[in-house]
């Protein structure tokens, strides 16, 4: 290429990257973790940005210096087999440079356990604030839905209910039959497998009010992608009437554990298309049928207590005959 | 006059233009058969790649495959560039080479050779039958954890066969390559002045040899909870699900450095050659091999960071995840100090020697990132973390591995791979793979999950994906530009016995090389040989 189209073709992709790269920066396009509403995640927060201070300027050196010696010492004139000077290396420099990534690495490392406290501490001390113990919440991951289990025996489906700025300990498993799935709500933290027969323990704390959303994060079969779920952080005063609304609601239990597989009407998803089928209407056939699944189907409701069975049932008549 | 059409000599079948392929037990046929069939499986591969991007480029769930294709392709999208193409490539170009760099006439046990080859090939051949199996290939993922392994109706079994016999070639491999690299040196090549790419692939063969059977082990059991009725990993029946994981990331994370070693070896090789200065630290570089590959049985369940484990131990593996960064950051260092002061000539193998610095680089800074286990409870099974694997394993072991098709080519066909078509294909393949996983780092901070089929139709999610997927597009045209290369190879001049003006002692025999490699050897007084003979020719002409 002559000088000046060689230029052009410069500018041109300097523009182009200024142009993606500037909204970029200036929104939340990814190059920082999601805005942490929790103090778990401000913690796991400053870790990254540790890291990519460390990171960031090993790379540059690095880089820097691979461009520059690229520059400075291409061939031009020289013939091809016209040798550099013979250096076989230099044992103080290679020394000092295997010394000092072990102090860099050392003090990655470093940090990391000072922020750890923050992270991970979920000891009652650390995060029952005096007036107000942590909410205990039982969080099942099943194929393919969120399974929350409060206090006072309330479930509900996919949407965890929490009221803002009270600790949150999160009880992760997965029924023994399943199979693993991940805990993960960026926002508020970061991830904890929910794995059969090995309970697992999380935690956190909302900040501010809001929707937070979070997806599965280990990979658990054909709906893998749909197993999204989110956490409602409300006032405290509206905490109670907010899990009142979600509690044993058959609709939400039904978009959570059925209707991932299943369409209402139209074509067939995975599982057979719903509307009209008399199973739903049949508490004893439906109840069979969701405790113990039915080939390819997983037994989404193995576990469940007899009121779980009956609200979905009371939600799923209206289907059984072709109207509703 | 009448033309004679029969051979004046019968030649025995085995002989024959094909069936010399099939029965040859020659390294460097052998090696050649590796490298193409790895080939081909890169391509079926790189297409199930592509499908998947296709799939992503809009956040509809499964709008282009289907729900259980797309769990598929990105198990066999794994299994095949691990299985079938980077570990048996390296397989391939330790094959054709390493008896040539130490100067023997072929490998410790030429017919244990052959029978890699083939076991490779097989296994290959069986996991791509598994597409015509009733459930279809498996759709675990390619590290086919239970329980889920052990429920679904895709056929785990024939995955679980085919890494077996792919692990049986594998181990015979390594065997072969340790017995030949420990017995048939030529005279004067010690330790301290074997090519660094024979110390790459010596430590890989170690590695190979310590994690395999341990995998064998996990798969077998696996095979049996499946068929058998045992429970190692069920827990409805008080197995371990947990269990298999340790068990497998054992293998898997130092089959990692399988991968990249023999990558680095090449760099080792190419950068001296092409800046005409000797490799800077030739001690450190190779003991760095061997400090990765130690530190590297070390580290596998920086792969669990969220299966619960205790924070102790959590803090153990990420120490000594963290320490493998010493030793390679010494690797990237000293070739910086080998460029320093060089004449640096810009062939091809030398762009794609300095592409792995550049790209792998960021790779291994991402890598202490998430071996931070805080973090890698944030972004750990997220895109994050297939940004990190794939500009190691594209940007490390790819790029290495094009830098050494263009580097050997000469040596192993004879004539050159085109300058023009593979500065090209250099080009495609490195802005194509920042522009595919350099985004993706975005996605996995931005909250979006691995292997789905789907996400959540946000502006910057759809933007990053998008341009992830033109991306991918861009290195699928540079492998059809390699291909194109290859095609115009045949026509092309052809070359000398050392057509790059190298240091190492393949360059020593024709191109391509007699069937019993040397007529004879100089007496070996450095690592750098064919240099060693150059100098001495030009003090005679003086």
């Amino acid at each position: 290429m002559p000088p000046p189209v060689r230029r052009l073709v410069w500018i041109v992709v300097a523009a182009g990257a200024l142009a993606l790269a500037s909204p970029a920066f200036a929104e939340d396009a990814g190059l920082t973790p999601v805005d942490p509403k929790s103090p778990n995640a401000e913690a796991i927060n400053d870790t990254y940005w540790m890291l990519v201070g460390v990171g960031g300027v090993i790379l540059l050196l690095v880089e820097g210096a691979l461009i520059a010696f690229m520059f400075r010492y291409r061939r031009r004139r020289r013939p091809v087999d016209d040798e550099g000077p013979q250096i076989h290396g230099n044992t103080s420099l290679e020394v000092l440079w295997t010394v000092v990534p072990v102090l860099i690495v050392a003090f990655v490392v470093g940090f990391v356990f000072y922020k750890l406290p923050e992270v991970s501490d979920f000891s009652e001390e650390a995060i029952a604030s005096p007036e107000d113990a942590a909410l205990e919440i039982e969080v099942a991951g099943r194929q393919f839905y969120w399974e929350f289990r409060y206090p006072d025996g309330s479930v509900t489906y996919d949407t965890l209910v929490v009221p803002v700025g009270r600790n949150v300990d999160v009880r992760v498993t997965a029924p023994d039959h399943d199979v693993i799935h991940s805990w993960w709500v960026p926002a508020l933290g970061g991830k904890i497998d929910a794995v059969p027969g090995d309970p697992n323990r999380t935690w956190f704390r909302a900040d501010e009010e809001g929707v937070y959303d979070g997806s599965c994060g280990e990979f658990c079969g054909v709906q893998h992608s749909a197993m999204r779920m989110s956490v409602r952080a409300v006032a405290a005063d509206e905490y109670e009437a907010e899990l009142e609304r979600f509690a044993g609601n058959g609709e939400e239990q039904f978009t959570a554990a059925c209707a991932k597989c299943h369409n209402l009407e139209g074509p067939q998803l995975i599982g057979p298309t719903l509307r009209g089928n008399p199973t739903l209407a049949d508490p004893r056939a439906l109840g069979e049928l969701v405790r113990n699944g039915r080939g390819a189907m997983p037994a989404v409701g193995r576990g469940w207590s007899d009121d779980q069975v009956r609200s979905l049932v009371e939600y799923t008549q209206r289907f059984a005959e072709g109207g509703g | 006059m009448a033309v004679r059409t029969e051979p004046i000599y019968p030649i025995p079948w085995y002989r024959g233009r094909f069936a010399s392929w099939l029965v040859t037990t020659d390294h460097k046929r052998i090696g050649i058969l590796y490298v193409a069939t790895s080939l081909l499986f890169f391509v079926l591969g790189g297409a199930l790649a592509l499908l998947i991007r296709i799939e992503l480029f809009t956040p509809e769930t499964a709008d282009v495959v289907g729900r259980v294709t797309f769990n598929q392709l990105f198990t066999m999208h794994g299994l095949t560039m691990i299985f079938l193409v980077v570990v048996p490539i390296f397989a391939g170009f330790g094959n054709f080479l390493i008896p040539l760099m130490i100067g023997a006439a072929d490998m410790a046990f030429p017919r244990l050779n052959a029978f890699s080859y083939w076991a490779f090939l097989f296994g290959g051949v069986i996991l791509y039958g598994s597409w015509f199996s009733a459930g279809g290939p498996a759709d675990t993922g390619w590290y086919l954890y239970p329980p889920y392994s052990a429920q679904t109706t895709t056929s785990v079994d024939l995955t679980i066969l085919s890494l077996h016999l792919l692990a049986i070639g594998s181990f015979a491999g390594a065997v072969n390559f340790v017995a030949t690299v420990h017995t048939l040196r030529t005279a004067g090549m010690t330790w301290m002045r074997m090519p660094l790419f024979v110390w790459a692939i010596y430590t890989y063969s170690l590695l190979l040899i310590a994690t395999l059977p341990v995998v064998g082990a996990a798969l077998t059991m696996l095979l049996l909870d499946r068929q058998a009725g045992t429970h190692f990993f069920l827990p409805d029946e008080g197995g371990n699900a947990v269990l298999y994981q340790h068990m497998f990331w054992f293998f898997g994370h130092p089959e990692v450095y399988v991968m990249i070693l023999p990558a680095f070896g090449i760099v080792s090789e190419v950068l001296p050659v092409f800046a005409r200065k000797p490799i800077f630290g030739y001690a450190a570089i190779a003991f760095s091999t061997i400090g990765i590959a130690f530190v590297s049985m070390l580290v596998w369940a920086h792969h669990m960071f969220t299966v619960g484990m205790p924070n102790f131990l959590n803090g153990f593996f990420m120490i000594a995840s963290v320490l493998v960064a010493v030793p390679t950051g010494v690797k990237i260092i000293n070739w910086l100090a080998t460029l320093w002061r060089g004449n640096l000539n810009f062939a091809t193998p030398m762009l794609f020697a300095l592409g792995v610095i550049s790209v792998f680089t960021i790779g291994g800074i991402s890598g202490v990132f998430v071996a931070a286990f805080p973090f890698d409870w944030q972004v750990h099974d997220s895109y994050f973390i297939v940004a990190h694997m794939h500009y190691v394993l594209f940007g490390g072991s790819i790029f290495g591995i094009f830098a050494a098709l263009y580097y050997w080519w000469p040596k192993m066909f004879g004539r050159m791979l085109g300058e023009g078509l593979g500065k090209l294909n250099f080009w495609l393949f490195f802005v194509g793979m920042n522009l595919t996983f350099g985004p993706q780092h975005m996605l996995g901070l931005l909250g979006m999950p691995r292997r789905v089929a789907g996400y959540r139709d946000e502006d910057w999610l759809v933007t990053w994906n998008v341009v992830s997927s033109i991306g991918s597009l861009m290195i699928g045209l540079g492998v059809l530009v390699f291909f194109l290369n290859v095609l115009r190879s045949r026509k092309s001049r052809r070359v000398g016995n050392d057509p790059w003006l190298g240091d190492t002692l393949e360059w020593y025999t024709t191109s391509p090389p007699p069937e019993h490699n040397f007529d004879r050897l100089p007496y070996i007084s450095s690592p750098r040989p064919l240099r060693d003979l150059r100098r001495r020719l030009a003090e005679q002409r003086a």
